[in-house]
């Protein structure tokens, strides 16, 4: 199963190897090429605060201070590393033709170089790191200067080994005093990586290796590789759309709750209005319920006013007051006036219940004329209360 | 200017015309909620009042019928205009007199202003004529005592009375 193949150069012509350093032929199970590292150079620069869209504008400003090709001619790509407030950048660059003739025979596969490989190893915690990554004909080392990648050297391992040794060991030096020594490697090619370390490094710890076999695509890389412009275009473009959409989404619904809402106040007018209809209605009845009222009132008050003075109950009232100490000679009664002309003892005294009485008012004693020593003859005229 | 550069103030002015009228509509569904959820306020608020000041519907109810029995009560007690008799009601207060065995000296019937009155002078016991005015407050219909004189004539409590007398008449 070969996931990922190393691509070499032979006879001025790409050809696939695996880790054991055979060739292979072109197959649907690969997934991923390494491309060799002699073909492209590989910095880290660290970043000033920058939007996104002027990280591209920086860096390709950078490059000519740090590549020395012709500018038309070379092409770069980029990842970002960020560490709490820091970016850092780290700079694959190349030629056009070499990206080009990679292309022709990887085809759409993605291409890594060693940093895509280490990449989560390398930024795993903040120590001094020494990463060692051998392959056939050459090999990289990359130094992590507390959790940040900050130097890469690319060595052929026919000749570039004796030709740098004093360069190596002068730079590790000048660098670290203490560093964890991590390789990556092929089985097969372990014993020749131990003997070089042995030779070219003073390592006081025991050196990490994994094997390159072991690694599982997907997991440790990222899918689309490196100098992948389109795709990486169209998946910043396809976010750039998600986030349109969920923008979209988030404001349609917003003015859908609004609206939901003015529904709601709305409904509730209507209802509001309906029930006020009603109440109007009622109010209407009420008032014609009123006005019926008003009308059997006036009616009752012109019959009340034109019920006849009961004249039974006038005298059976008057009676009631003169008692029997009286005896009335006569009486006339014309519509509410009356007078009575009596004998008796007391008039004063019998004045005092007619005044007392709610049945009559403007009560008056007109005339007294003693008859003789205990009895007068009284003359009292008055109104009627009674209907 | 390039063509590029035509473009994008192409595109941004569209954008920006896309926004204002997503704004406007936005701000107009705003502005609605907020003037129909005031006179949503404002309407129940005049429901409030008006149910506060409302009377009763069932109280007035009762009411009405309560003055409408009084009102038939008290129209039957009345003469319809058409139904009034001035022989008859004379029949009637003669019969009353008679009843109470009390002697009718003089009758006379009298028109004023369209009504018929009735002038009668009688004789009799006290006693009796009480009871003819307690058979007139007790009538059927109302019979108006218009004027009433009693004189008595001697200490055995007879008397002589004059009085006049008419019916009530209503329209209906």
């Amino acid at each position: 199963m070969n996931s990922i193949v190393f691509a070499e150069r032979k006879d001025s012509c790409i050809q696939y190897y695996n880790f054991d350093g055979k060739f292979i032929t072109d197959n649907p199970m690969i997934k991923a090429v390494l491309v060799s590292r002699l073909d492209f150079d590989v910095k880290f620069i660290k970043l000033p605060s920058l939007g996104e869209n002027d990280i591209e504008h920086f860096l390709r400003y950078k490059i000519r201070s740090l590549y020395p090709g012709n500018p038309e001619e070379t092409i770069f790509d980029y990842d970002i590393i960020k560490r709490g407030k820091n970016k850092h950048a780290v700079l694959y660059i190349t030629l056009k033709t070499t990206i080009s003739e990679y292309r022709k025979k990887v085809n759409s596969r993605a291409l890594l170089l060693p940093f895509n490989i280490v990449r989560n190893i390398a930024l795993e915690n903040n120590k001094n790191k020494i990463i060692i990554f051998w392959q056939l004909f050459w090999f990289e080392i990359i130094i992590v200067n507390n959790g940040i990648p900050h130097f890469s050297i690319v060595l052929n391992r026919e000749n570039g080994s004796s030709q740098r040794k004093y360069k190596l060991n002068e730079l590790l030096l000048k660098e670290f005093n203490d560093f964890n020594l991590i390789c990556f490697c092929g089985k097969s090619d372990k014993e020749s990586l131990k003997s070089w370390i042995m030779d070219n490094l003073k390592v006081t710890r025991q050196p990490l290796f994994f094997h390159l076999e072991n690694l599982k695509w997907n997991k440790v890389i990222n899918p689309d590789g490196i100098f992948r412009f389109k795709k990486r275009k169209k998946r910043k473009l396809l976010s750039k759309i998600i986030i349109y959409i969920l923008a979209g989404v988030a404001f349609a619904l917003a003015l859908l709750i609004l609206n939901k809402f003015k529904n709601f106040e709305d409904e509730n007018y209507r209802d509001l209005n309906r029930y006020y209809s009603k109440i109007k209605e009622n109010i209407a009845e009420v008032k014609a319920l009123e006005n019926d009222i008003n009308n059997m009132e006036k009616q009752l008050d012109v019959l009340n006013n034109k019920q006849p003075v009961d004249s039974y109950q006038v005298l059976t009232n008057i009676a009631l007051v003169l008692g029997n100490s009286a005896k009335i000679k006569s009486f006339i009664l014309e519509g509410s006036f009356f007078r009575i002309e009596a004998t008796g003892r007391k008039p004063m005294e019998m004045m005092g219940v007619f005044n007392k009485s709610s049945a009559f008012k403007n009560v008056r004693l007109i005339k007294v004329i003693p008859i003789n020593n205990s009895e007068n003859l009284f003359v009292i005229t008055g109104n009627i209360n009674v209907k | 200017m390039s063509n590029d550069k035509r473009k994008e103030i192409l595109k941004f002015l569209l954008l920006v015309l896309f926004f204002a009228l997503i704004t406007g509509y936005a701000a107009s569904i705003i502005n609605d909620y907020f003037v129909i959820k005031k006179k949503n306020i404002l309407l129940a608020e005049q429901i409030q009042r008006i149910i506060k000041q409302r009377k009763d519907k069932k109280e007035l109810i009762k009411k009405k019928k309560f003055l409408s029995d009084q009102l038939t009560k008290k129209k039957k007690k009345y003469y319809k205009k058409i139904d009034a008799d001035p022989y008859n009601f004379g029949v009637k207060i003669k019969n009353l007199l008679v009843l109470n065995k009390l002697i009718i000296k003089k009758y006379q019937t009298i028109e004023s202003k369209g009504n018929t009155i009735l002038a009668f002078s009688v004789s009799g016991d006290m006693l009796s004529f009480f009871r003819f005015l307690k058979s007139i407050s007790k009538s059927d219909k109302y019979i108006f005592v218009l004027y009433i004189s009693i004189n008595s004539i001697n200490e055995k409590s007879e008397i002589e009375s004059t009085f006049r007398v008419t019916y009530g008449t209503i329209d209906e």
